[in-house]
This record gives C-alpha cells, structure tokens and sequence, in this order.
C-alpha cells in the first residue's frame, strides 16, 4: 500500500509534549517512517542541520518562540524541508496565517492518526517539488483554490464550495499540471475504501461543471483515454 | 384609521419636535407681537394726555393774560383746535385715566380738572372749524374730541369754570395684526420650516446614533462611530464608542479564557488520542475513541460558540447550489445515503462563507440524527432567500421550538436517547447566520417531520 520511496523517510516531530512526542514517534514508526524529536524550536533547527529531515510535525506553542515565526525564518533562510503544522490552534485565521507562512499542510490536535499518516504520505508524494507548490492559493485559469479555507475563487469575489473529496482531487490535479493522473492516484487516502470508477467519473464530472461556471473555466480537467485524467493549464501558487 | 395613521406619524420624534417647535414659535410670535402693539398704544396715550394738558394749560395761561381776547378768539374760533363748549351737551364716550392724571399733575391744586372724550361732531360741527380743519388737511373720521372742564378756586379771566372742547388727531385704531389670519399663516410657515431644519439637525445625530447601533447589534466588530460635531453630540458618540468597547473587551476576555481552557485540554486529549491506538481491544477502542471525540465535539462547539461574534471570514458571493451540493456529497461520503438535494434555484448570496457552511452543516447534522434523513432546498422570496433542511422526523414540541436555540437545551428525548449532541448546535447555527445577517427558524411540517430555515436577506 505505501509506496517503497516512502519508508525509512525521516520525519521531525517538533513538540515540547514528550508523552505526544513519543506516541507520535510510535504511531509514525508502525506505520514505516523513522523519526526524530525536538522538544524546542533550537532543538529543531539544529535536527534540522545535521539529518536529512524530510517533514517537520511542528507544534505552534513551543517554549522557546512561536512556530509560526520558525516557520517563516526558515523559509527566508531556504530551508525547503515539508513542514506541516500539528497545532491545537483551530482557527481559519491561524490556518491561513500557516499556509501564508510557508507551511505545507496544517493538522489541528486532537487528530484522527490515520488522517496523520495519510496527509504525511500525501506530502512526501509531492515532496520533490515543493519550492513551487507553497502557498495560500494555488491560481489556474481563472481561478484560485483557496488551500486553507478549501474553496474556489473565481473573478469579482465569487465562490464556489466543494466538497471533500471534490477538494482532494482537485488538489491531486493541480500538483501535478499536464500531467497524466490514473483514477488511483486521484484518490490515494481513500484507496481503503472501495470506490467504484463511475463515483470518479461522477465527481469529476461535477468538478466540470463547477469550473465552468466561470469564463474560460471549461475544458480545465481533460479525459485521457484508458488511463484517467490532466489538468489542461498552468498552475501559480501565491 | 385615519386617526390610526396621524397617530403613525406622529408617532416620530421628528414630527413632534417639528410640530412642537411651530406651534411653540408661532404663539410666542403672535404673543410678541400684540403685546408690542399693547406698549404702542399705551405710549399714545400718554401722548395724547400730554397733549389735551398742554392745550389746557396754554388756553388757561392766555385766558390769565388776556383774558378779553383770548375770549373773543375762542368765541370766534379762531383758536385752532380748541373752543369754548357753551351749553351744547356732549354725550361721554370715554374717560381716560390717564388724561386725568395729566391734567391733575399740571393744575393741581388751584384747579379741578377732568376730562372726558365725546362725540367728534362736537368739535366738528362748527363751520370754521371745518373748513379750518380742511385747509390744513385733516380728514374728518380721525378727530377725537375732548372736553376738558376745569373748575378755578380762584376765578381765571372773570370766570369760575371754563369747558373747553379740544380736537386732535385720533390715536391709531388698536391694530390686531397678531391675530390677522394672513400674519399667523406666514409666522406658522416660517417656524414650521425652522423647526423642520432643526428637527433634522437634531436627529441626524440620532441616526447616525441608530446606525451605528444596528452596525454593532450586527457586528461585534463594527467600527466606531466618527467623533465629530458640536461638542455635546461628540460626547456622546464617544461615551457610545466606550460602551461599545468595554462590551468587546469583555466578550474578548470571555473568549480568550474559553480559548485557553480550550487549548490547554487539546493536548490531554491529543494524548489520549494517540495512547488509544494502543487498546488492542478493537470494540473497547472504538467505543473510547466515540467518547473522546464527544468530548471534543464540547470543547470545539464551546470556543466556536464563544467565538461566532468575531468576523473571521470575508464577505463573498457564494454560489448557493455548489454550497448544498458540497454539503450533500459529503454527507453521504460520511455513510449517510438518506441525504439529498431538492429543488436548487442558481444562485448567488453575498454571506460569510464559512459562518454559512457552519450553520447549514449544524442543521444538516440535526435533520440526519434526529430525522433520519435529510433535504436541502433553496428558494428565494422578494426580499429573502431561504435555504431550507428538510426531515421527516418526530418534528419538535412546538412550545419548545423556541427554547431549543438556547445553549444546551435540548428537547425531552435526545437528552436520554444518548445521541452524543451537545445541545448548542442551533445556538452556533444562529450566531453564526447572525454574522452574515441571515436568520435560522424551525418549524414541525404539516405532513410530519421538522423544518429548518436559513433565510438570507438578498441585497
Ligand atoms: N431535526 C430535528 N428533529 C427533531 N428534533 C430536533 C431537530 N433538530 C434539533 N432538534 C432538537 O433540538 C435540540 C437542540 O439541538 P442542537 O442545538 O443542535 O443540540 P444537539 O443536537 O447537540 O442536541 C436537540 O437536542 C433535539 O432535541
Ligand atoms: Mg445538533
């Protein structure tokens, strides 16, 4: 089920929590990922520098500063490591104020650890080319994504609301534009669940037609025959 | 009804200011203004008394020195305005104290003197006089004619008691201008347009009063009113300002605690979370994780609650069909087939977004565990549009439809049916309405089951 690049990959789990720290590091470590642990943002700079860490599990409230301010050092300095913010923090506003920060995904405690490994899996997937794909918004033809409130925004304020899974694959679309995507890779965290091939054909359907409701917002999702689907433009994150 | 919608009208500060502020300006107006008149015509009489005295005294001074000639004068009316009154008998029209006073304030003590006024024609009817009167331009109805008798102690030019009958100028009829129908439409015009000016002077302070207000009532965000104008209005839009702040910062206490208490028991509960995936015991596990997650469901709600009056989201254009279709997929992605999409008019509500999906996904939750099932319309009337979530459920009491948005109260029955709510699901669906002003209304369906309303104002 795990594809094999993504065992052994080593995970930072920033929290001055130890019994969260060690539970996580158990959880993680079951489920194929090798970890470290920082208890303070100076711990976590320093994993930082001497392993090859390829997400950070950051908790906001550390007691040496704010991992929203750490978050947006380091990508001023270059670090391109994933982060994903693990935070009791549940407003939209902090969420936004993350993503604007630099962070990848954003996780509020207490979480589902099967929801944990699965968003993990699903960065480390896009890892590669994550300097491109940082961002609140990710803007294609005439709209933009809004990734931390999780709606569309076309032209003049509109909005359209998708739903989950609508939002899920349209993500999938969008991180790898032009791109050639199987109906299996459209929907990796469901995989479990069984999913017939005309609820896809159904989803993306909607998906069209909510794309088209702006100008030049149809024809964005093309069929490719016998394989699955491409996003036919550009994608900009800002 | 016509009284009914008088009283409609008047029913308004403005109206009564202005009605008020009129008729107050028009009978002070009119009040003046005769009183003036009384002044005017007092300070002629005086005059006029003045006047009859000093003809008296100067015929009385001539008869001293020449008593002969003077005599003949009058007797051969060559005296201009004044002659002696033998024997004709003169009706008494009117008696003025104040000539009386005159006259004794110049004779006394040697003379008795009164006077009194009659008939003009007595003056008049000698010829001389007529035409004397005539050459020198008077016009005949303005004379009054006054008889003045005096009575000597010692006798004046061989004479004891001498009447004299003095003609003058008639003192201006009283004018009633005050009360002319003409005057008091203009005065009561005038006022009436002052006091409108005034009225709205006044009470364009009231509404921005009002305004802001509403902006408030609304928005517990809403910004301050602007401090300017005379210097009483200021101090009070700045006492509205502080009022308005002091009740933000106590909200934002209440809320910053809530948060904090919030926070603090996110990180046992993440814990407990976490150790939980140690239960080997799969139904032991399961039933723990559903009580964790009630607890969470609590904690969140409470701090969701707390926070609904802060306006975190922007305003949008939310296209409302993508919004129920979202609602619907996920719904059912969840494992609840009995929800579906009714009758969907294309359209678009400029909402907070988030505070709409809140609300709707609280009203969803309910129709689908208290009802079983669940439908989502939306149709627009002429001034509103109204989203509606449909269930065939036992309904709610109708004494407690009311009652229900109230925090933890919830209807007999799922209060034992263990259902894991927390009883503040409709007062989060309408605090957050509230911050887009839309309404959320529950109402039993005829045909059975329950119907909950968010009703959106179109604008
Ligand atoms: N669709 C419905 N049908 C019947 N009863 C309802 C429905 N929606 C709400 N109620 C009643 O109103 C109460 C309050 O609802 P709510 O504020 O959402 O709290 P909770 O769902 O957590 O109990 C519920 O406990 C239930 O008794
Ligand atoms: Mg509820």
């Amino acid at each position: 089920m795990t594809p094999p690049d993504q065992s052994n990959q080593l995970v930072l789990i920033v929290d001055d929590d130890d019994d969260i720290r060690d539970l996580l590091s158990a959880q993680l470590g079951r489920a194929g990922f090798a970890t470290i642990g920082a208890a303070s943002l100076d711990e976590a700079r320093s994993a930082l520098d001497c392993h090859p860490v390829r997400v950070m599990l950051l908790d906001l409230s550390l007691a040496d500063g704010d991992g929203m301010a750490f978050c947006r050092d380091l990508r001023a300095e270059g670090y391109s490591v994933t982060i994903m913010m693990l935070t009791a923090r549940d407003r939209a506003a902090d969420r936004v104020e993350g993503l604007e920060g630099g962070a990848d995904d954003y996780l509020t405690k207490p979480f589902e650890p099967r929801e944990l490994i699965a968003r993990i899996r699903n960065l480390l997937r896009r890892g590669q080319h994550r300097d491109e794909l940082t961002g609140r918004f990710a803007s294609f033809g005439p709209w933009r994504l809004d990734l931390a409130r999780r709606r569309l925004s076309g032209p003049d304020e509109r909005v359209v609301i998708l739903s989950t899974t609508e939002f899920a694959i349209l993500r999938r679309l969008l991180e790898s534009p032009r791109l050639e995507l199987g109906r299996e890779e459209l929907l990796p965290e469901r995989k479990e669940t069984v999913w017939f091939d005309r609820s896809l054909d159904n989803r993306i359907a909607r998906l069209r037609a909510k794309l088209a409701r702006a100008e030049g917002g149809d024809g964005l999702i093309v069929t490719v025959r016998n394989k699955g689907f491409l996003l036919a433009c550009d994608v900009t994150y800002v | 009804m016509k009284l009914r919608s008088f009283w409609a009208r008047f029913d308004s500060l403005a109206t009564r200011m202005t009605l008020f502020l009129a008729l107050g300006a028009t009978l002070a107006a009119i009040t003046s203004l005769t009183l003036a008149e009384r002044y005017r015509q007092n300070q002629m009489r005086l005059y006029r008394a003045e006047r009859i005295t000093q003809s008296a005294r100067g015929l009385v001074g001539l008869l001293t020195v020449a008593p002969q000639r003077t005599r003949a004068e009058l007797a051969g009316n060559r005296v201009q305005g004044a002659h002696l009154l033998e024997n004709s008998r003169a009706p008494v029209r009117e008696s003025d104290p104040a000539v009386s006073a005159a006259l004794s304030r110049a004779f006394a003590p040697d003379v008795r003197a009164g006077a009194f006024s009659t008939d003009p024609q007595v003056c008049l009817a000698r010829p001389v006089t007529t035409f004397a009167r005539r050459a020198a331009g008077y016009l005949g109805a303005d004379t009054e004619c006054w008889i003045v008798t005096l009575t000597f102690a010692r006798p004046v030019g061989g004479e004891s008691e001498l009447v004299l009958a003095l003609d003058l100028a008639a003192l201006p009829r009283p004018a009633t201008l005050g009360l002319s129908p003409g005057f008091i439409l203009i005065v009561a015009a005038a006022s009436l347009v002052l006091s409108f000016l005034v009225a709205q002077v006044t009470l364009g302070f009231m509404r921005r009063l009002t305004k802001a207000a509403q902006a408030f009532a609304n928005d517990i965000e809403a910004p301050p009113v602007a401090e300017t104008g005379p210097r009483d209005v200021r101090t009070t839009f700045a006492a509205f300002n502080h009022m308005q702040q002091r009740i933000r910062d106590a909200v934002r206490d209440r809320t910053q605690i809530l948060a904090a208490i919030t926070h603090d028991l996110q990180t046992p509960l993440t814990r407990l979370r976490l150790r939980l995936e140690l239960v080997p015991e799969e139904g032991l596990r399961n039933r723990l994780v559903a009580d964790i997650a009630a607890m969470q469901r609590l904690v969140t709600e409470g701090l969701v609650l707390a926070r609904s009056g802060e306006a975190s989201d922007d305003w949008a254009l939310v296209d409302v069909e993508s919004l129920l279709a979202s609602v619907v997929e996920d719904a059912a992605d969840a494992g609840q087939p009995s929800i579906t999409l009714g009758r969907v008019e294309p359209l678009e509500i400029r909402v907070k977004p988030e505070a709409l999906q809140r609300c709707l996904q609280n009203l969803v939750d309910n129709a689908l565990r208290y009802g079983g099932s669940a439908r989502l319309d939306c149709t627009t009337t002429a001034d509103e549009v109204q989203i509606a979530v449909s269930d065939n459920g036992p309904g709610i009491p109708e004494h407690l439809l009311g009652d229900v948005f109230k925090p933890f109260v919830r209807a007999e029955g799922s209060r034992s049916r263990q259902t894991g709510g927390t009883g503040i699901g409709l007062t989060i669906a309408r605090a957050q309405a509230e911050t887009f002003g839309g309404r959320v209304q529950l109402a039993n369906r005829p045909d059975g089951g329950l119907v909950a309303t968010i009703a959106v104002p179109r604008r």
